[in-house]
């Protein structure tokens, strides 16, 4: 199987190519404007690969939530890169994508939270049990002191950099990340690489953020 | 050549497939007039939202309009700037990922310099040097061209641009939002000479204008009007219609005089306000008065358009053009260069 991940929800960009078992990878932390560099490094692994585009099976992005522009910039890369090659495409969360990558140091209970900025995070809950997570609740937005792990805290790690952005204010009981961990092409691959062997794919149209953050436009009435 | 144009640099995505040697193929516009009506206006992250759900169906649309094969397109284009960041990076990103899976080249492409081409789109096109009036909700700038990519900026708006006032008198007026064709409507049925308001730059030399001091007098007759009576329908067509008649003379004169200065015996008129009735008939008049020739679009392709911006990458890929990456909110238009010597 040959599965390309793209990923540019936050700072840190993030691209990983899978050709059967053999997995090459590339990152790069910058503030926003991650188009140009994401392109060239997609150009980069597929010739180094020596694997046209349409040689792949699919293109795995981040959907999101995260940075609004990131994500539109990966949704237009991969619909133009789907479409131009005819790929499916694989949408998966940037939380999930947290969650995994935690999910690889152990079972138990994770939540994935994400600083959405304006006072906020974007969390999640998810279960891992032998390396796969499945989640537990959906993905909201809402104030940090807000986030509420599913029944007994107990025994819950974080992961994501909301509790770097909001020091203290995240629920007790919940295991801090030791550093700020961010979304990364490569818990993405593992989770596309599940779904394309499920066979769940989609036309290149489905390659849409998900932002989870949709009141985006002040009432006229408000201020500030 | 074959050239996919893609444009998303406000509220308009629009798609076109140009053909060096057969034209347009196919064009496709979807308006994001709805969603930001209830804003009245253009709302930045709502229209970058519009985009990425609408830009990849008008392309299999147009592409299958214009029974083009992918393998029959031999470049891209898309609008770089100047514009709303956030909607250029859907448009750019898409079209310089579409023409990397496809191993064809891809150009940016100035959004007034597509404006200014859009004449050329037309069955009877100007042949250069032209002077072009572009006007738009953005932009009002005159421009002698001397050829594609060869443009002296003559003037431009110093404060609100003519279709942006438009717009604003229209909002006064308690027009529904966009104003700018809905106050032109109104004007028709109002009366000419009852409001008469400054031509705001025709006392002094120049060809610079300003339409903010015009709104402020219109908001202000507005005001005294109403202290004796409603705003009722005749007042505020009679408002309309004074504005309207104050912009197109404003707009004409500036026309007249650019003529006179460069010796240019052609006209092009682009952009949205290009499309106004009253604007088209009094550039006519004034052309005919000197012997000058006028040149305007049909209104679908004075408005944003994907057909201009196919067109204008058509001349800059035909010359091995490539590129022109970041996209920019403000981008001079007097800074680019013939097509082949663009450094970016």
């Amino acid at each position: 199987m040959r599965l390309l991940a793209i990923d540019g929800a936050t700072e840190q960009a993030s691209v990983a190519l899978w050709i059967d078992g053999a997995v090459m990878y590339r990152e790069r932390s910058a503030p926003g404007g991650h188009g140009d560099w994401l392109l060239a490094t997609v150009h980069e692994v597929l010739a180094q690969a020596e694997c046209p585009l349409t040689a792949l099976d699919a293109l795995a992005f981040g959907r999101g939530p995260g940075s609004f522009t990131g994500l539109r910039v990966v949704a237009a890369m991969v619909q133009g890169l789907a479409f131009g090659a005819d790929l499916g495409v694989i949408p998966v969360s940037d939380l999930a994508m947290l969650a995994q990558a935690e999910a690889e140091r152990g079972d138990g209970a994770i939540v994935a939270a994400l600083d959405a900025r304006m006072g906020e995070v974007y969390w999640s809950a998810f279960q891992a049990e032998q390396g796969a997570i499945r989640a537990l609740t959906g993905e909201t937005v809402s104030p940090p002191e807000a986030v509420r792990v599913p029944v007994g805290a107990h025994g819950w790690r974080g992961t994501g950099n909301a509790w770097l952005a909001y020091p203290g204010r995240l629920p007790d009981g919940v295991l801090q990340p030791g550093a700020a961990t961010l979304p990364s092409a490569r818990s993405l691959m593992v989770l596309g690489l599940a779904q394309l062997q499920a066979g769940k794919v989609s036309p290149p149209e489905a390659a849409l953020p998900v932002y989870v953050r949709d009141q985006v436009v002040r009432s006229s009435q408000k201020t500030g | 050549m074959r050239v996919l144009g893609i444009e998303s640099s406000c509220d308009e995505t629009a798609v076109a497939v140009y053909d060096g040697a057969q034209g347009l193929l196919a064009h496709a516009l979807h308006s994001q007039v709805a969603l930001h009506a209830p804003h009245g206006g253009v709302v930045p992250e709502l229209a970058s939202r519009d985009h990425v759900r609408k830009l990849l169906p008008l392309v299999r649309d147009v592409l299958n309009e214009a029974g083009a094969a992918p393998e029959s397109i031999d470049g891209l284009a898309y609008t770089a700037g100047p514009g709303l960041v956030g909607a250029l990076l859907v448009g750019a990103t898409f079209a310089q990922s579409l023409a990397l899976a496809w191993n064809r080249p891809c150009v940016g492409v100035h959004h007034m310099e597509g404006h200014l081409l859009a004449p050329w789109l037309e069955p009877h096109a100007p042949d250069f040097p032209v002077l072009a009036l572009l006007v738009s909700g953005g932009h009002t700038l005159l421009v002698a061209v001397e050829g594609v990519g060869d443009y002296r900026l003559l003037g431009e708006s110093i404060d609100d641009a003519a279709g942006e006032a438009f717009d604003k008198v229209a909002k006064l007026l308690g027009l529904p939002y966009p104003g700018g064709p809905a106050l032109a409507a109104l004007a028709e049925t109002g009366a000419p000479d009852r409001f008469h308001f400054p031509r705001p730059m025709l006392d002094r030399p120049g060809l610079d204008f300003s339409f903010s001091g015009l709104k402020t007098a219109v908001l202000y007759a507005a005001r005294e009007a109403q202290a004796e009576a409603p705003l009722d329908d005749r007042l505020r067509a009679d408002l309309a219609r004074g504005f309207e008649e104050a912009a197109v003379a404003v707009l004409a004169e500036k026309c007249r005089r650019a003529l006179a200065q460069t010796g240019l015996r052609r006209l092009v008129v682009a952009g949205g306000v290009g499309a106004n009735r009253r604007l088209r008939a009094a550039l006519l008049q004034m052309g005919a008065s000197l012997g000058v020739e006028v040149f305007y679009p049909r209104p679908a392709f004075c408005t944003d358009n994907g057909a201009m911006i196919a067109l204008a990458g058509y001349h800059r890929l035909q010359a091995g053009e490539r590129g022109a990456g970041t996209v920019r909110a403000r981008w001079p238009i007097d800074s680019l260069r013939p097509p082949g010597q663009q450094t970016g």
